[in-house]
């Protein structure tokens, strides 16, 4: 265990719990005389409630209503999606799609360099797992060129935190 | 170890009065450690305490005086298991969740006492240890001011050596880290 964390439990250490009060020591003094009295803790007998049951309505019941509901979105999904193949296709030649226009630049390299990882101690997740938390700052640098041999250089810094597992078990 | 039938007063103590006086306050802090509610953990720990007064009059009792530290340490995590189960089956039943975790159930009375050390990180200490998960603050207490080895720390816990150990350095840094966050922002 490093130095900090020894100091830390030093300190702990000098912490003292708080001391039974008088009438919790007179209390458990008597429970403790008197055992023979004690009567054990018993599991409570678990008493459900009445179930309510549902009065069924006449005619058609929900889960019909549920698929009719159900097919009729498909329907509707299906007439979107699919192309209407009896239309007729007019185009109009002012209307045709033009070609987009060549990219100027293009990725040529990427490097991603690590400049620091820091230790940021241990935390807990929602299922109570412990997790050493480490900062990694790291920076990506892109390389671009386009057709005339020209270069384009970006850098990117970037901080990630990452959460490693720790075995405890 | 003699028994009276009367109510102890402090003008006549039982021979479990000193015992009491001195080692009660841990099992206590043991015992707030593991149950939700100040009122569950002196139930909690009467439970165990009578539980070794039976087993140690009636010569049932395994071991020394040194084993009875150990023996309920167990019983009181046994006692906290069962009433937290009870206790959640009653809210099910009850169908009512009572937010009772950390509001005005934990009593006015602090887990630490003041002396030596400022009021202030006392109360966050107590915070934080409230906030790590179960299995690493009971390993804490009960190695810090339990004072009990890792060993018999397993023992109660049904657990390797080993991993009290881990479950200890783990919690005793998420501690650490959790006071010094608070320095930070200004908390202390």
């Amino acid at each position: 265990m490093d130095l900090e964390l020894k100091q830390f439990e030093e300190e702990l250490e000098r912490l003292a719990p708080a001391g039974l009060p008088e009438g919790l020591i007179s209390r458990m003094e008597s429970a403790m005389a008197g055992w023979e009295d004690a009567v054990p803790a018993m599991d409570e007998k678990v008493v459900p409630f009445p179930k309510v049951e549902v009065e069924s309505r006449g005619g058609f019941s929900r889960g019909f209503w549920s698929a009719a509901a159900a097919v009729a979105l498909l329907g509707a999904v299906v007439a979107l999606v699919l192309p209407n193949q009896t239309a007729e296709k007019k185009v109009a030649a002012s209307d045709a799609v033009p070609e987009f226009a060549a990219v100027s630049f293009a990725p040529t390299k990427l490097d991603r360099n690590i400049i620091q990882a820091a230790d940021g101690g241990v935390v807990f997740t929602a299922d109570e797992r412990p997790h050493r938390l480490v900062r990694v700052e790291y920076v990506d640098r892109i390389k671009f060129r386009n057709a005339a041999g020209e270069e384009l250089h970006v850098e990117k810094p970037s901080v990630n935190f990452v959460l490693i597992p720790v075995e405890t078990d | 170890m003699s028994r009276t039938n009367s109510m102890a007063e402090p003008e006549n103590p039982t021979p479990w009065r000193d015992w009491l006086e001195e080692h009660g306050g841990k099992l206590l802090l043991f015992a707030r450690q593991q149950t939700r509610r100040a009122g569950d953990a002196e139930d909690v720990l009467q439970e165990a305490l009578v539980k070794l007064a039976k087993k140690v009059e009636s010569g049932e009792f395994v071991g020394g005086q040194e084993a009875w530290m150990p023996f309920l340490y167990t019983q009181i995590r046994r006692e906290s298991i069962d009433l937290g189960r009870r206790n959640d089956r009653r809210k099910k039943r009850e169908d009512a969740v009572v937010g009772d975790e950390l509001i005005g159930e934990t009593g006015t009375e602090g887990w630490f006492e003041g002396s030596g050390y400022e009021d202030e990180r006392r109360v966050m200490l107590e915070a934080a240890l409230k906030e790590l998960p179960k299995k690493f603050s009971e390993v804490i207490v009960m190695k810090i001011w339990g004072g009990r080895t890792f060993a018999e720390i397993g023992e109660i816990l049904e657990i390797s050596m080993n991993t009290a150990a881990s479950r200890y350095r783990y919690g005793v840094e998420a501690l650490r880290k959790q006071l010094a966050g608070a320095r930070i922002r200004g908390d202390l």
